[in-house]
């Protein structure tokens, strides 16, 4: 189990679960190490992405956001096109959570997803899970993954 | 000319291949656009151009399966 | 009617439909041939919904209105009819021309594709078309497989069946009905199965561009000819065509797509096909659109195809003697073909577009037609 894990990091940046994330990101997504972070990577272009963002704005309302924190990285390089698709599911109450426009696809970069939507599960500053790819049911499949962090 | 006008398309075409970059997925965004498929938006009219075809040409077939396009759902 | 051009929905593969924003499309295409041969119309509804990440479901139907003609060779002392004469012709009074018809036809289609987890796709798809003589029922399949992980190449089969039902009137006085006492008011059904098979291989290139390879194979089997079809034999006969009951037929596609900018993309396809009536045929076609600003995307399009003639075809009426196989249709003959659209997306709003189109289609020497299309589109 090691080994892969071992062969893994070196291929990709940090996205191995136990990985440290770089102070430069922690700062950028002012990440607090009491709190756990549900960090959704999307862009306006990845269909999958909008059909799970309405899932997680639902899963928000139920968190205890004293602990637990859900944010978006939008990944489009075009700041226009990203602000354009938040409002519009804002406008719908489809999306209530905080996103950083990653322009420069620095953050997106770090973590080195290898599909999108892609989202992780951070505590500690430290990447404790991953869900890559579109699931039906994200918000179900989250709050079980919360369970116990 | 219809066969230089071939075999440049084809020239053109396979000269495509040479180079494949390995693009990340949020790299994608020019690729998801749907004016990156012959049919664009209208999906209907294409349709109807095929029919027209069809109907009017001796040839079938070739433009049945669409293929994982940008890999991005 | 089979003169007509809406003759059988070649949607034998239903390509797989990416998944999109939710929508509901209405379309009217108007399609007139110069020299007032064929005009069609056609109204159309589409609906596409998502279900979830995993499910989309695509829905149309249809329905064209039919009228005109279409060429034939015909005893010009009765009037152009399709109605075989029951002697010998004079030659000087064979002609060759334009037989009226109109007809309805009416089409439904449905897909449903499927996403499994690792966005492996299955699409399973049906449609049913229906004239007055004319059957078609069709089922689909078509299974998109990624190759690594990226998901920067994959590779599709598509498989398809088709059954349809050609009904031959007895009263057109086609020597299929000799065998039947009293034919002149019966009918008798034929069949026509067509199996499609194709394979292709996408592979994204760079943050640009795609190229998506194709080869494909096709097998019909039955009675392929067309009941209102006339050739001349010995020169006085006007009789049936008669082309071989089955064909084998194949060949190879090639597209390149680009986004040359952020508002221009391009789209090169070439098509390679032969089959075992000696008919080779080459298409090449490009496709732009242009995105001029949020509102406006302005599409230009041309198509270029040319074909050899089927081994047992030949337009004269001094031709055909007892051969098996013979038929002047000109779909079986060598020639070229050109085709030019020129699109405009209105994006109203979030949700509504506006799509319009216009396009010319011409056999130089044979035939030009011109089409229009108008579309609303609403995303939900």
């Amino acid at each position: 189990m090691r080994l892969p894990l071992v062969i893994l990091s070196l291929i990709f940046p940090v996205f191995v679960l136990g990985g440290g994330l770089p102070a430069s990101i922690v700062k950028r997504l002012h990440l607090q190490p009491k709190k756990v972070y549900v960090i959704d990577f999307f862009a306006s272009w990845c269909v999958s992405c909008k059909k799970e963002i309405p899932q997680l704005a639902r899963l928000n309302r139920s968190l205890n956001h004293s602990r637990y924190e859900i944010i978006g990285v939008d990944a489009d390089r075009k700041r226009s096109d990203g602000v354009k698709f938040q409002a519009a599911l804002r406008k719908k109450g489809a999306l209530n959570f905080r996103v950083v426009n990653d322009t420069s696809n620095a953050i997106i970069r770090t973590f080195g997803p290898p599909g999108m939507p892609a989202l992780y599960i951070v505590k500690n500053n430290a990447i404790v899970g991953t869900i890559i790819g579109a699931r039906s049911h994200i918000g179900s499949l989250v709050r079980r993954r919360l369970k116990g962090l | 000319m219809g066969r230089l006008l071939m075999l440049s398309t084809l020239i053109f075409l396979l000269g495509g291949c040479g180079m494949i970059q390995d693009v990340k997925p949020w790299e994608k965004d020019q690729l998801a656009k749907e004016t990156l498929t012959p049919a664009g938006s209208d999906t209907n009219l294409h349709a109807f151009r095929k029919h027209l075809y069809f109907s009017k040409e001796a040839s079938k077939g070739g433009g049945g399966v669409a293929g994982g396009g940008c890999g991005c759902n | 009617m089979q003169l007509k051009p809406s003759l059988l929905a070649f949607t034998l593969l239903l390509a797989a439909h990416a998944q999109a924003d939710d929508y509901v499309a209405v379309h009217y295409i108007h399609y007139d041939e110069g020299s007032g041969r064929t005009t069609i119309q056609t109204p159309t509804v589409e609906l596409n919904k998502d279900f979830g990440t995993d499910y989309t479901l695509n829905l149309s139907a249809g329905r064209d209105a039919l009228s005109g003609a279409s060429p034939t060779w015909y005893d010009a002392t009765s009037g152009a009819s399709a109605r075989l004469p029951d002697h010998a012709v004079p030659a000087n009074d064979i002609h060759y021309g334009n037989i009226p018809y109109d007809d309805n036809r009416t089409f439904v289609s449905g897909a449903l594709t499927t996403r499994f987890e690792n966005r492996d796709a299955l699409t399973v798809g049906l449609n049913y078309s229906s004239e007055s003589d004319y059957l078609s029922r069709g089922v689909s399949a078509e299974y998109l497989h990624y190759l690594d992980e990226s998901k920067n190449r994959s590779v599709s089969v598509g498989l398809s069946y088709q059954k349809n039902s050609v009904d031959v009137h007895c009263f057109l006085g086609n020597t299929i009905c000799d065998a039947i006492s009293g034919a002149s008011s019966k009918t008798i059904t034929k069949d026509l199965d067509v199996i499609n098979a194709e394979i292709g291989l996408t592979q994204i290139l760079d943050t640009q561009s795609l190229i998506k390879a194709s080869l494909f194979y096709n097998y019909e089997s039955g009675y392929l000819s067309n009941p209102y079809m006339r050739v001349v034999r010995n020169t006085t006969h006007i009789v049936e065509e008669a082309k071989p009951n089955a064909r084998k037929g194949g060949g190879a596609t090639l597209t390149y797509s680009r986004a040359l900018t952020d508002a221009l993309s391009v789209n090169l396809y070439y098509r390679f096909y032969h089959d075992d009536w000696d008919i080779t045929s080459h298409t090449i076609s490009l496709s732009t659109f242009y995105e001029l600003n949020d509102t406006l995307t302005l599409g230009l399009a041309g198509r270029y195809y040319t074909q050899s003639a089927a081994w047992f075809y030949h337009p004269g009426k001094d031709h055909f003697t007892d051969e098996t196989y013979a038929s002047s249709d000109r779909r079986m003959g060598a020639w070229d073909a050109y085709d030019l659209k020129v699109s405009a997306d209105i994006h109203v709003s979030e949700t509504v577009t506006i799509q319009g189109a216009a396009g010319y289609y011409t056999q130089p020497g044979t035939f030009h037609s011109r089409y229009l299309s108008v579309g609303i589109q609403y995303g939900f």
